[in-house]
């Protein structure tokens, strides 16, 4: 597998970036539930604008993280305008890279004694 | 009901200035991308507006505004970029198209312009000649009449300190004023009572037979009272000239010949002075010759005289005949002069009021009485001339333009060749200046002949029109860029800096053609009112105005 190329330059990825292929894991999605996905698993904590979606999204095609997608079937609320994304096997790779970073990082944390040390039986993902 | 209107209402507005944001992004942009954008804009918009309520909108578009701004200059930046790389291509690939164009220096480009221009005009030789043939009109007349002007209202007198030389005016102040010479015993007056001027003369003219070494013949001789060289400051060539003591009824009769005179009666034969010539059947001793050109007191003025007064004829009073001329002391003024001639005037009115009924004396400088009577016409020739150079400029730019509407085939195939738009200019320019060398030397030529003509026609007008042929040495110092006095120089420039704007500017870029049409009509209409006010308003309103208006 070809090492993941970051669009944005730097190793660690920007916290939309990394939200928007956590959110293309579940499957294909259009911006606006894209953006309204991240919202509400961040607690709005991360909210995207149309043109910050945008500027990443074009960033992320011209990577070759994600492509756009036909739908299979058009949902009921289809409209001419919208386009949906599904991540590549190179979006995957990126994605995993960030979170391993993310979780040497915490590792790390925890070896100062920061976080608390981690259960014997591995936690559900999100619920820490 | 109402609330739903306002609602639709207001997210159209925020919508529509979201949409209005969007023209700012480059052309280059992705019509589609716009759309999507648009897309998600308008669902979160709605959203805000079903959970915020009211100002749902407002707040989204001021959270859209940073990343829209970000967007905008990205966009801009990468398609900035991109026309940066096309250009860099397309220039290598020119330079594929243009081998000499890189290899040949400035002055090779610049022969081989000229010489395409000159095989251009060559080849279209009605409109060379026909614009040639229009500058050298409008150049020779402007640098002939400039010339005349020059030398008449702006050259000084040729005479010593000419500021300081005044005419002495007699004149009754009745209607109208009536100006009349001195009498002999008010001139012995106002040189004895007057402290302004340091040397005083007197002359009159008339026809004198002269008998010489030849036959008979008429001359138009100057008698003078006084020291009239002197006042003038002017030397002899050889020989003196008169003196104080040749006005003595005692002293030897003598004469002072111009130098005209001098070649006609002796052929330049140097031994002249001391021999005697029969003036009026009077004997006269040659004393002295002048220098060529030098004509004052009369256009033609051949001989010089001495009154030699009697002393009852020196106090006459009823011959009013003398012209007075005087040279003013350092410091004095003409103002001053003519103060104290009044004072002197006032005297003679009460003194002897017999013969000086009304008479007043005032004092002009000499380069004004000699140039006022052929200011105005000068000056009305000047304007006329100026409106000749006007109508030089309308006929080269319509012949441009006829020329440029023509050529635009040409243009074209050069610039697909690979010229490149400088190129073009350029060579339009050389065009230009060559049309404009030519027209300018033609124009001086047609100048000095003007001039030549202007000197023959009118030299019996003016004494100092004689001086012209200084002006026409200003017109070669013109041509030969020698002692190129600025002011005649600018004239020829001037037009051929306009001729040269007007070709370039109409040929490179026709589309102006309007915008310069209307110019012309402009300065036409212009010179049209300024024609019409002078023939109506100066000639055929008057006349209209003398006649009464009833019955």
């Amino acid at each position: 597998m070809p090492q993941p190329r970051n669009p944005d330059g730097g190793a660690p990825l920007s916290a939309q970036v990394f939200q928007i292929l956590l959110s293309l894991l579940d499957g294909d999605m259009h911006g606006y539930a894209l953006i309204q996905d991240i919202r509400r698993r961040t607690d709005d904590e991360i909210v995207l604008t149309a043109s910050t979606l945008y500027a990443a999204m074009k960033r992320m095609l011209g990577g070759g993280w994600i492509e756009e997608v036909q739908p299979k079937e058009p949902p009921p609320d289809h409209d001419e305008r919208r386009r949906y994304y599904r991540m590549t096997a190179l979006g995957r790779a990126a994605a995993r890279a960030e979170a391993q970073r993310l979780e040497r990082l915490t590792d790390m944390a925890r070896d100062k004694r920061l976080l608390r040390p981690l259960a014997n039986t591995p936690q559900p993902k999100g619920t820490r | 009901m109402t609330s739903v209107r306002q609602a639709t209402s207001s997210a159209s507005l925020t919508t529509r200035a979201f949409r209005a944001t969007l023209r700012l992004l480059p052309t280059t942009f992705p019509a589609r991308d716009a759309r999507e954008l648009v897309h998600i804009y308008e669902a979160l918009d709605t959203e805000a507006r079903h959970t915020r309520g009211r100002h749902g909108g407002a707040v989204t578009f001021a959270q859209e505004l940073p990343g829209l701004a970000h967007l905008v200059a990205r966009e801009h930046m990468a398609a900035w970029r991109a026309r940066r790389v096309r250009r860099r291509q397309l220039r290598r690939i020119a330079s594929y198209q243009r081998p000499y164009s890189e290899d040949t220096s400035m002055v090779e480009s610049l022969l081989q312009d000229i010489r395409y221009a000159a095989r251009a005009l060559r080849k279209n030789a009605s409109f060379a000649a026909i614009a040639v043939a229009t500058l050298a009109l409008g150049i020779g007349a402007n640098t002939a009449i400039f010339s005349v002007v020059n030398g008449v209202l702006l050259r000084p007198l040729a005479v010593r300190d000419p500021d300081r030389v005044v005419t002495v005016m007699s004149y009754s102040a009745a209607q109208p004023p009536s100006v009349y010479g001195s009498s002999p015993a008010n001139f012995m007056d106002l040189r004895r009572d007057t402290r302004a001027a340091s040397q005083f003369a007197a002359f009159s003219t008339s026809l004198a037979t002269v008998v010489g070494p030849g036959e008979p013949e008429s001359f138009q001789a100057v008698t003078t009272v006084g020291d009239i060289f002197g006042v003038l400051g002017v030397r002899p060539l050889f020989g003196r000239t008169l003196t104080p003591n040749d006005d003595s009824p005692s002293a030897a009769p003598a004469v002072v010949l111009s130098h005209e005179t001098w070649q006609r009666l002796y052929g330049e034969d140097r031994s002249v002075v001391g021999r005697t010539v029969t003036i009026n059947r009077k004997p006269r001793v040659v004393v002295g010759v002048m220098p060529p050109g030098f004509r004052f007191a009369a256009a033609q003025a051949d001989l010089w005289t001495p009154e030699q007064w009697s002393p009852e004829y020196a106090a006459n009073r009823d011959q009013y005949y003398l012209q007075i001329v005087a040279r003013l002391r350092p410091g004095a003024t003409v103002e001053r002069f003519s103060a104290e001639l009044e004072t002197v005037a006032t005297r003679l009115r009460t003194d002897h009021a017999e013969y000086n009924t009304d008479l007043h004396l005032s004092a002009t400088s000499l380069q004004e009485t000699i140039v006022s009577a052929v200011r105005p016409r000068l000056l009305m020739l000047m304007g006329a001339v100026g409106f000749l150079l006007l109508i030089t400029c309308v006929n080269l730019a319509n012949l441009t333009l006829a020329r440029a509407s023509s050529r635009h085939g040409e243009f074209a195939v050069r610039r697909a060749l690979g010229a490149a738009r400088g190129r073009v200019v350029r060579q339009l320019l050389t065009e230009s200046v060559l049309l404009a060398t030519a027209g300018g030397v033609a124009g001086l030529a047609v100048g000095a002949g003007l001039l030549r003509a202007i000197v023959a026609a009118y030299a019996w007008l003016n004494p100092l029109l004689t001086t012209l042929a200084l002006a026409a040495a200003v017109v070669l110092a013109v041509a030969g860029l020698r002692r190129a006095r600025w002011m005649p120089a600018a004239v020829p420039a001037a037009l051929a800096l306009y001729v040269t704007a007007v070709h370039v500017v109409l040929q490179a870029e026709p589309r102006y053609a309007t915008a310069y049409r209307g110019l012309e009509c402009l300065l036409l209409a212009t010179a049209l009112a300024w024609c019409a006010d002078r023939v109506v308003g100066t000639h055929g309103l008057r006349r209209f105005r003398r006649k009464p208006i009833s019955r």
